[in-house]
């Protein structure tokens, strides 16, 4: 024990004690009504409170976020005001993303047109699919889709938690052969690789497809040195 | 984070706009932490709502210099979903599954790799208690159970129970603090 915890009063280091109980949530029953009575007035008891979460928040911080559903928020919105709050949407954008995205929009769309107009190019096809559960998480997941005819092929990450200091890195696993690196992937947005016919041929129905974690910028030896966190197994779409 | 403080900030000034952003901006995270309490969506969507116009009614009394806006909020959730828990979770359900073991917490490299400092320090700290002190602490976050609860599932003495929490709460305190 610390000296300052030695120097509290019995008296502030029972209070410190019961605001550490409080925000665990094992005080319970008349002792956690109690409890809330005097906090709701005490300054003293309101900080000790504040510090004890503080402490533990990260505890709550290291679940993965979960999406509620798209109807919670019309019930709240209508629980505070029934009448003035938009209640339509969440994802409504601010006036200046939403400048942004046109401009972004615009860019894209003239810059998409010079490359796909001359060729009159049908709208990406999938041509296999791959969906890479994660091994620690329940929700997490990377989506990988063959496009392009077979030119592309693109990541979804799906709830894929951030990894400072670090890179998520996509592996081919053929059987029997050594991996084959794709490239890294974002955990964030959907990230596209340039697929040569010597990889074309290496994803066969049925390969294993993983990500690793490795150090920013990808496996230094060309090979995987970290955990696999995510893995699944490549389909070809039916042949028409 | 002060984006969050500070649409917190403006919702206590009747913004609705910003409690609309907070919502989008917290909500995932906080239905994340009533669904480990609660393991059922239903009851979880119902206490986020719940905490929600909590947060609404309630957001004038967060006072910054005292803590994080995210760590105010969460005890609000934390406590509805506690409420919850304790209004239906009958204690003969508990008595039946007394054996049942705690897990321990395994620690995977992709969350060792996906924490910041703050989560580094808390769990070296919580690595440095005794194992029966830190099960229980965590036992008692992560799934609400009381001190009766904890003690028929380790298969100890309330007493010693309340006591392996007490001394491992105070213990945790004072490693955070060196």
């Amino acid at each position: 024990m610390s000296d300052d915890d030695s120097r509290q009063t019995d008296n502030n280091f029972g209070a410190d004690l019961r605001a550490a109980e409080y925000v665990l949530g094992t005080l319970t029953g008349a002792e956690r009504d109690d409890f809330e009575r005097k906090l709701a007035s005490d300054p003293g008891l309101q900080s000790l409170v504040a510090a004890w979460s503080s402490r533990l928040q990260p505890l709550s911080d290291q679940l993965i976020p979960v999406d509620p559903p798209a109807s919670l928020w019309p019930r709240i919105a209508s629980t505070i005001n029934p009448t003035t709050i938009d209640q339509t949407t969440v994802i409504r954008l601010t006036p200046r993303r939403r400048r942004w995205i046109i401009v972004a929009g615009a860019i894209a769309a003239s810059i998409l047109l010079a490359i796909v107009a001359p060729q009159f190019r049908s709208p990406p096809q999938s041509l296999g699919v791959a969906k890479l559960a994660s091994t620690t998480q329940s929700t997490a997941l990377f989506n990988i889709a063959l496009t392009d005819q077979g030119a592309r092929i693109t990541t979804t990450p799906n709830a894929v938690p951030a990894i400072p200091d670090k890179s998520y890195e996509l592996w081919i696993v053929p059987k029997g052969k050594a991996p084959i690196s794709l490239g890294l992937v974002k955990a964030d947005q959907s990230t596209e690789h340039p697929i040569n016919l010597g990889l074309r041929a290496e994803l066969r129905n049925g390969v294993t497809v993983a990500v690793t974690i490795e150090p920013v910028g990808g496996s230094p030896s060309g090979q995987p040195t970290g955990p696999i966190v995510f893995a699944g197994t490549f389909e070809l779409a039916a042949a028409d | 984070l002060q984006d969050i403080d500070q649409l917190l900030n403006a919702t206590a000034g009747g913004d609705k706009t910003a409690f609309r952003d907070l919502y989008q901006a917290i909500a995932p995270q906080l239905f994340a932490v009533a669904l480990r309490i609660l393991e059922r969506r239903d009851w979880a969507e119902d206490v986020l709502q719940e905490s929600f116009t909590t947060i609404w009614q309630r957001a004038g009394d967060f006072r910054p210099e005292l803590g994080s806006s995210r760590a105010w909020m969460t005890v609000i959730l934390r406590n509805r979903a506690l409420d919850r828990l304790r209004r239906v979770r009958p204690v003969a359900e508990i008595t039946a599954e007394a054996l049942e073991q705690i897990p321990d917490d395994a620690v995977s490299p992709l969350e060792e790799t996906m924490r910041g400092s703050d989560a580094k320090r808390l769990h070296g700290c919580l690595d440095r208690l005794e194992e029966t002190q830190r099960r229980a602490i965590l036992a008692a976050y992560f799934d609400g159970f009381t001190h009766e609860e904890l003690a028929q599932r380790l298969a100890a003495p309330i007493g010693t129970v309340k006591s392996w929490i007490r001394r491992g709460l105070m213990r945790l305190k004072g490693c955070l603090e060196l």
